[in-house]
């Protein structure tokens, strides 16, 4: 349903992302935006499961600039990437461990106090269900918390240049010229690689984007009537015109 | 519960580690202060299964299920319910019907969807009704003792995040909340906008000046104009502000609050499966999609009062009109930078039929009007003279 988009030229990232936000079948937001900026030079692009995608980029974001701010420099493309990559897999993989059934199955919360900012509530057995697919309310077992996301990071760095990466919900992470996410990839990435080359101009890969979007006017079967497209290079992260022009 | 924690009656802990209960004849749950030692959290009590069982009330709300019953839940919680919200010149629209269904039964034709949590800021709530009843009355809990801590209001959006990681270590059970938060922010900017505005505005000050400070609801230059003209003032009443934050001049508030982005009509909208959105016109539940409708044609930003109640009256009479879920009466609730005001509950059975008799008589109005000019038309070729007269 979402899309995302990155092309990688020799001294720039183009990506764009389409601005729906929606709720089974209704377009609940027309200008949503699924960017998020880590750094003056990288931004994080995250679709997937409703709440996992705000909650995951943002404490994605949080980190990274926590980092800056104890060491005084900016973590780099390439040591982000992999290290939301560490975070999605950790999390993947992670339990909460098995509580004995207590003698009291039925109090549904725990409730911790804390004077300076305020309480926290968490279920007792938390989560109960397995998010993952086909399992039912019913079944106890070690419960997960994986954040079901798709990724795309792009970044520009002082010494190693322009960087794309891709990662899927599995925590696979690719350095890739171009990549997209969504079923608008099936529709797109052979017109990709048909007209992709390492040298594109910035107006060669906007050009190149527009033909990717008008594809997807044509063939998709939703509407996505209009995409926030940034670009980044050596002078930071650069908002461009939104493509195409979202109807009144 | 907020003045417990606040007195320290409790402390705070680190672990979960589980604690034994000491039976007592009511089941595992109901402890006395006492019994509380030190390694055992706070817990948040609930009646157990058993209890209900005992002594049972008859539910009113949909949820006749318990968000965290063992079985295999036996439909899909649909937000049987149109509820809506939207932001305009002269702040925000909460509108709801009243019907709580549970499956095929309507549980309460008169339940109240739309719940203050302060002052100045409303939620609407569909999905589970006892998941919303709980998670209304812990909203308003964080953001008291938000209130008390900061000495400041919690902006709409905060408590829209607030709810939002409150809710967020639940996904994945059958908690189920659709709320949207309606309020209007207070200013919260410092002197340096203040200062800022204000050279914006030596520009134009001269013509601003004689302009009356209390019916100023835009969020443009002219709103920075018209403040900056009374900056004076200004300046004294944000110290008293700051010492003592609940006596604030209702005027200069009301000035303030429409500056910039920072302050004014807000709607949020958050979901327990973790979906967070801020917009103008927000719609949940079942009705939303025929509500959604009739305000994407009519809203404009600078509608009326008059209008925009109006706006929301149709809206919801249409969605009660096509959805089962949805009916009854609707509630609507108005909030401006004074707070919040209440619409009286309205039955809308005698709205439908109020528009068939309207509809009834524009009918019979049109017949009459094409007569005349087929009438006219003729007398004219002849030249009559009571096609003059006739209108």
């Amino acid at each position: 349903m979402e899309y995302l988009i990155g092309i990688q030229g020799p001294d720039f990232v183009l990506v764009a992302a389409d601005n729906v936000a929606a709720s089974s079948i209704i377009q609940m937001k027309h200008d949503y935006d699924k960017m998020f900026k880590l750094s003056e030079k990288i931004l994080l692009l995250c679709v997937g499961e409703a709440g996992d995608t705000v909650q995951f980029a943002e404490y994605i974001q949080k980190n990274v600039q926590l980092y800056k701010m104890r060491n005084g420099y900016e973590l780099s493309p390439a040591a982000a990437a992999n290290f939301t990559r560490k975070n999605l897999a950790d999390y993947l993989r992670s339990r909460v461990g098995t509580e004995p059934l207590r003698s009291n199955p039925e109090c549904s919360m725990i409730y911790f106090s804390n004077r300076d900012s305020g309480g926290v509530y968490l279920p007792k057995r938390a989560p109960e269900t397995c998010r993952e697919q086909g399992d039912g309310p019913d079944q106890i077992k070690a419960s997960q918390t994986p954040y079901h996301v798709n990724l795309l990071l792009a970044g520009y760095d002082e010494a190693d240049g322009p960087g794309l990466y891709y990662m899927d919900y599995l925590s696979a992470l690719a350095k890739a010229p171009f990549a997209a996410h969504g079923y608008g990839a099936f529709l797109t990435l052979s017109i990709l690689d048909r007209y992709y080359r390492p040298d594109l101009t910035r107006e060669e890969a906007v050009d190149l984007l527009k033909k990717c979007l008008e594809e997807l006017n044509k063939r998709f079967i939703l509407n996505l009537p209009s995409f926030t497209v940034r670009l980044i290079d050596k002078d930071g992260i650069h908002d461009m015109e939104k493509l195409p022009v979202a109807p009144k | 519960m907020a003045l417990q924690d606040v007195c320290g009656f409790l402390e705070t802990l680190d672990d979960i580690s589980p604690c034994t209960y000491l039976p007592n004849e009511m089941g595992y749950m109901w402890r006395t202060p006492c019994e509380f030692d030190r390694d055992s959290a706070f817990h948040f009590l609930f009646p157990s299964q058993q209890c209900r069982r005992k002594n049972r009330a008859p539910t009113l709300f949909s949820s006749a299920f318990s968000s965290l019953s063992p079985h295999q839940q036996p439909f899909q919680l649909s937000h049987g319910t149109t509820t809506l919200g939207f932001i305009f010149q002269d702040g925000v629209i909460a509108a709801a019907d009243t019907r709580a269904s549970c499956k095929g039964l309507i549980c309460c034709p008169i339940s109240q969807k739309i719940m203050p949590i302060h002052s100045h800021l409303v939620v609407n709530t569909s999905g589970s009704g006892a998941d919303c009843m709980l998670w209304e009355r812990i909203l308003t809990r964080e953001m008291r003792l938000y209130q008390l801590r900061h000495h400041k209001r919690l902006s709409v959006n905060g408590a829209a995040k607030l709810l939002s990681m409150m809710l967020h270590p639940f996904k994945g059970t059958n908690v189920c909340v659709a709320a949207t938060l309606c309020g209007w922010d207070e200013e919260q900017e410092t002197r340096k906008t203040l200062q800022a505005c204000m050279e914006i505005a030596d520009v134009k000050e001269a013509m601003e000046r004689d302009s009356s400070v209390s019916t100023i609801l835009d969020e443009s230059a002219q709103g920075c104009v018209k403040m900056a003209s009374i900056n004076k003032q200004d300046e004294n009443l944000k110290d008293a502000h700051a010492m003592n934050p609940t006596v604030s001049h209702q005027n200069t508030k009301n000035v303030l609050s429409t500056f910039g982005s920072r302050s004014g009509p807000r709607v949020c909208y958050v979901c327990s499966d973790g979906l967070q959105l801020k917009g103008e016109i927000i719609s949940v539940g079942s009705g939303s999609p025929y509500a959604y409708a009739v305000l994407d044609d009519g809203w404009r930003w600078g509608m009326t009062v008059d209008e925009a109640v109006a706006l929301a009256r149709e809206a919801v009479f249409r969605a009660t009109h096509w959805d089962a879920y949805s009916g009854n009466n609707v509630d609507l609730f108005h909030i401006t930078a004074h707070g919040w005001r209440r619409r009286d509950r309205e039955d809308l059975k005698e709205e439908y039929y109020r528009e068939r008799e309207r509809k009834k008589k524009k009918i019979k109005e049109r017949e009459k009007e094409r007569q005349k000019k087929e009438g006219g038309e003729l007398a004219e070729g002849e030249g009559d003279i009571y096609s003059v007269c006739c209108r």
